[in-house]
């Protein structure tokens, strides 16, 4: 009797130590903790369930989870093959708003199927990643070689583009950003990071001329520690400072909402019921939650509508109130777990193509949780990111379960 | 670096910290904000839901002497909707229909606007909308509840209650005057706040119970009020008078019975009238009262021993040159009795015993009567009068306040003085309020008579209200007479001063008169301003009203049932009433007794004697049931045994001594 239960313990630990196992019993905890939490928030949402987002939510999770079954039984090969051409008709359909789509608050973001609105941007930013895997798993140019980054730059900036024209900055920011861990993993120069990242730094530190000029020394440093030939570090350096000076210009050509939101990072306190509000209201739901939470449904900043965007974008302070410090400990830990356990498969595969797509997958899951939490306890300026697996959106989630079937589907060692 | 395939273990080194340290940044800021600082955003959740909301207390309520509502406050609801978070609106407006016995459709629509906020019903009455608890804590609605006072008298007892404004507070007449005690002290509860803005009770949360106002028992009868106003306005219209204005009082114990002046307003609809109709005239406005001051004079005479009633006085045909002015009586005597002259208001002659007298008796008794002094009536806005200071008054000003000009006075300082008479001689603060207790009964104030100045001997307020009683018998206070009631009365006629001479067209006619005249118990003053017509004369205009007024009374109170016998003929009765009796107190204040009884038979309170003379020190204790006294020395008393402020009783014994402070105070 005691064997058999012994024995079915053993059985349990064995299939845990299975990688894919692990990561799929975290997405299930960190799903089930997500779903918990919507049904708070929507607690006294007086629309019959289906119609709230908890209801709604669990429909796209199931659907969420089939899609990531097909994902999984999918032949790899079919994946390699066809990433291009996926990318290519995702630029179109995220072109496609601009002419067919329903503008819902002033943006180009959706597209109307049915009564459903689909976010392309959202499935835009697996199909970023599948192409520069591919592209940099196949690139008859030597990794060190700049030209090898043409490429995947140009896969990113083109979406990002139009993305930011929608406008969206948060989505952006991700197709920019997973650029970098992608291209580190594949063993892309630092030097030729820098180069990448700089102008963006320099339009950032042009808002204040201390900055500004802080920023300038740090890339003449660089480009003095670096030896790289004469030419191109006084085309960098060039660069940089037309574009850091051009900044002012780009800045009036910013949405107001936009330049509010870049401009919340560095005074928050100053505008309480504008855009500051939100993340006056998220630290203060946060933080009165204290170290263990106030329960779930008791969340008064949640419940009492302080909190905007409480099913959402705001999902983590809802999270920080009613489950307290112990609580969003827990929730950050399993992500963390995930990534590692992500790049920890990574790192095992031989197949460079398979390696970069766990990474890039991972490092989309990391910048929205990264951005999305850091947000919420104003380390960072409101960019509309959501939090993966918790925060309520239909495209989003879907999008999360495509990266969950591609990571199973890859590290479940299936050669193509 | 040369070879990126072989640093990849360092590469995934790198990317692992990276993720790491940021995740560390993260939950340090984490820990910073709900372990280190919780209990600053704890406050902050808690100073931005939840708010205190005052809970207005409920406004005392007045009553009359025999414990009738004269003030109502009816609650009335205002009911609201936020039609965007209503979801089952027919289903609302169905039930809102039924239990408000009002439109379904209406209410439909308004909740299918797209407004954010619309109104269903405005003031509607607490009766109409029982189900109030029903829907209080419905989201998307908001009631407010309202607080209306209603005056069921309407503008019977308008000046004299006044009236409360938009913020329940009051703003004239009694509300204004027992603002304190009608109040009471608003309580809180916690209501919670939303980020939109919407409020929700919460009674788990900690809260503080309202303390409702007093309710007060005025000494006001309200079938005394209503005679009181209907005869006046019936005066008021007949005689086109500019005001009218009537008292009745208790001469026994100053309580005021009825007080009411025209025009009046309706303190329902006060936004309606003019600010003057809201003015208490009987205790505001003064008016130069005429005859009815000789009395001033007669008291100082009789009092002083200058003159008998059957002292024959010349009035040499009607007219007396007083400095350079001649002032007339109404008809020309030639010689009248002392009593004759006030019996037939005979100017001529009140001046010549006020000249008998000397102008210091005169100023002195004008006042002990209280005149040129408030009464301190527990009511806003009371007036002085004007009686000049002794050092002012020449010849003419004597002759001129003998006969009642060149002195100003309110109609309650008449009635007061007039009690002071009709009582024998005590003058007594006048009270409107008899009995303040809390909304669960429990009494707080209990009005007892209050002893201001003993102003003349009994004997002498006896000699003055046969004197009265002639005057109404046969004198010019004729038409107040009704057989077998006995009542003593004085009339009053005076020019008004305009432009700063004597009008010989507009006239204030009073008459001030009691009843029955050895044991008076009401007392009653009727005052018009500028009557027109024929009948401008107080005798003419104002008695009429008295004698209706206490007609009335005397028809619909048992009570008040008298057989008084006829008053006696004066001249034999003056000369047997001048002996000098003792002045012991039981009998110095025969028409005190009924007072006397009703105090003594529960217990009262010591009062402080400390600085009363003899006279005043016994009185009051009289007042207060106690005629076992110790008298110690002369002059004021210095100390008193019991302490002031212990209870006593009938038969408490009391000792008090005193002392002389050089000079004697009457």
């Amino acid at each position: 009797m005691l064997n058999r239960y012994i024995r079915t313990i053993k059985k349990i630990t064995d299939s845990l130590s299975d990688t894919h196992t692990i990561i799929l019993v975290i997405v299930a905890i960190l799903c089930l903790a997500g779903l918990i939490t919507l049904y708070s928030a929507s607690l006294f949402d007086p629309q019959p369930f289906f119609r709230r987002p908890i209801g709604r939510q669990i429909l796209w999770v199931l659907v969420g989870s089939g899609v990531a079954a097909i994902i999984y039984y999918l032949n790899q090969k079919i994946i390699f093959v066809s990433t291009y051409f996926l990318y290519g008709l995702g630029l179109i359909f995220l072109i496609l708003p601009y002419f067919l789509g329903a503008r819902i608050g002033g943006t180009a973001r959706w597209i109307g199927i049915g009564s459903f609105g689909v976010q392309p941007s959202e499935f835009m930013k697996v199909l970023v990643m599948l192409a520069i895997a591919k592209y940099l798993a196949t690139t008859p140019y030597s990794i060190l070689d700049f030209k090898a980054l043409l490429f995947p730059l140009f896969f990113a900036l083109t979406p990002m583009v139009i993305v930011l024209k929608q406008p969206d900055l948060g989505t952006s920011i991700v197709y920019f950003g997973l650029l970098f861990p992608m291209l580190f993993w594949a063993g892309a120069r630092l030097f030729h990071l820098f180069i990448i990242i700089a102008p963006v730094l320099s339009i950032v530190t042009a808002f204040n001329f201390y900055t500004y000029f802080v920023w300038i020394i740090i890339i003449i440093t660089i480009l003095y520690l670096t030896h790289e030939k004469l030419w191109v570090s006084l085309t960098v350096f060039l660069l940089n400072l037309v574009l850091g000076s051009a900044t002012p210009l780009i800045w009036n050509h910013l949405k107001p909402y936009q330049q509010e939101r870049i401009l919340t990072l560095f005074n928050v306190e100053a505008d309480p019921q504008g855009s500051g509000y939100q993340i006056i209201q998220s630290k203060i739901a946060i933080g009165s939650g204290g170290l263990f939470g106030k329960g779930i449904g008791h969340g008064t900043q949640t419940h009492l509508k302080f909190l905007p965007e409480g099913h959402t974008d705001f999902i983590f302070s809802v999270i920080g109130e009613e489950y307290g410090f112990v609580g969003v400990v827990f929730i950050l830990v399993l992500f963390l777990a995930f990534l590692l356990l992500c790049f920890y498969t990574a790192y095992r595969l031989k197949d460079r193509f398979c390696a970069l797509v766990i990474v890039g997958a991972a490092s989309i899951i990391f910048i929205h949780v990264a951005i999305n939490v850091a947000m919420t306890i104003g380390l960072m300026p409101v960019t509309g990111l959501p939090l993966p697996f918790f925060s309520y959106g239909g495209s989003f989630i879907i999008t999360c379960f495509i990266l969950l079937g591609l990571i199973l589907n890859i590290a479940g060692g299936k050669q193509y | 670096m040369s070879n990126p395939y072989r640093s990849i273990s360092q590469r995934v080194l790198l990317i692992t910290t990276f993720f790491v340290v940021s995740w560390g940044l993260i939950i340090g800021r984490l820990f910073f904000i709900q372990v280190i600082n919780a209990k600053k955003y704890q406050s902050k959740c808690n100073v931005q839901a939840n708010t205190k909301k005052p809970v207005q207390p409920m406004r005392g309520t007045f009553y009359d002497r025999d414990g009738k509502v004269l003030t109502i406050d009816m609650v009335s609801y205002s009911i609201a909707a936020h039609p965007y978070l209503i979801s089952n609106k027919a289903n609302l407006a169905h039930s809102l229909a039924i239990d408000l016995n009002g439109d379904y459709e209406k209410y439909l629509t308004a909740l299918q606007d797209k407004k954010t906020f619309v109104w269903l019903e405005r003031n509607i009455t607490g009766e109409r909308f029982q189900n109030y608890d029903k829907y209080e804590k419905l989201p998307g609605l908001s009631i407010e509840k309202k607080i209306t006072r209603y005056y069921p008298l309407g503008e019977i007892m308008g000046q004299v209650l006044g009236f409360t404004n938009i913020d329940n507070r009051g703003a004239c007449g009694l509300e204004l005057a027992l603002e304190n005690h009608l109040s009471g002290k608003p309580g809180w509860i916690t209501v919670q706040k939303d980020g939109w803005g919407r409020y929700f009770v919460r009674p788990d949360l900690p809260s503080k119970a309202a303390i409702d106002g007093n309710d007060i028992i005025l000494t006001i009868d309200q079938e005394y009020q209503s005679i009181l106003f209907e005869e006046l306005t019936k005066a008021y219209q007949t005689t086109k008078s500019e005001k009218a204005l009537g008292l009745i009082i208790n001469p026994n114990n100053g309580e005021i019975l009825a007080m009411a002046n025209l025009p009046s307003f309706d303190p329902n609809r006060f936004g309606e009238y003019p600010q003057a109709f809201m003015r208490n005239s009987v205790i505001s406005d003064i008016f130069e009262p005429g005859s009815t001051f000789k009395v001033v004079t007669a008291t100082a005479a009789l009092e002083r021993k200058v003159l008998r009633p059957d002292r024959q006085i010349d009035c040499s045909q009607g007219f007396v040159q007083v400095a350079n002015r001649i002032i007339r009586d109404h008809e020309r005597y030639n010689v009248l009795t002392f009593a004759e002259v006030i019996k037939n208001s005979s100017n001529v002659g009140t001046i010549k015993v006020a000249q008998a007298v000397g102008k210091e008796q005169v100023f002195n008794f004008a006042r002990k009567y209280g005149f040129g002094m408030r009464t301190d009536i527990q009511f806003p806005g009371e007036e002085n009068g004007i009686l000049h200071p002794l050092k002012k008054w020449s010849d003419l000003t004597l002759a001129q306040v003998a006969i009642g000009q060149g002195v100003s006075v309110t109609a309650l300082q008449v009635a007061c003085a007039y009690s002071a008479i009709a009582n024998g001689g005590i003058l007594l603060k006048p009270q409107l309020v008899k009995m303040i207790k809390t909304k669960s009964g429990i009494p707080i104030f209990e009005a007892s008579p209050i002893f201001i100045r003993r102003v003349a001997s009994p004997e002498t307020m006896a000699t003055l209200r046969e004197l009265l009683r002639l005057t109404v018998a046969s004198g010019t206070g004729r038409r107040a007479d009704i057989s077998g009631l006995a009542i003593a009365g004085k009339t009053g006629t005076a020019q008004k001063v305009i432009n700063g001479t004597y009008s010989q067209t507009d006239y204030v006619a009073s008459f001030v008169g009691f009843f029955p005249v050895n044991h008076p118990k009401l007392l009653c003053i009727v005052v018009l301003d500028n009557p027109k017509g024929a009948v401008h004369t107080g005798g003419s205009s104002a008695a009429p009203v008295v004698r209706e007024i206490f007609k009335r009374i005397v028809n619909e109170s048992d009570e008040l049932f008298l057989d008084e016998e006829e008053a006696p003929l004066p001249a034999p009765v003056y000369t047997a009433k001048h002996d000098n009796k003792a002045t012991e107190p039981a009998r110095l204040y025969p028409s005190q007794m009924e007072v006397v009884l009703s105090t003594a038979n529960r217990v009262s309170l010591m009062p402080d004697l400390t600085g009363k003379t003899l006279r005043q020190a016994l009185a009051i204790l009289q007042m207060h049931g106690i005629e076992n006294v110790v008298i110690e020395g002369t002059g004021l008393v210095i100390w008193q045994s019991p302490d002031p402020n212990t209870p006593v009783g009938i038969g408490t014994n009391c000792r008090i001594r005193l002392k002389s402070l050089g000079k004697q105070v009457d």
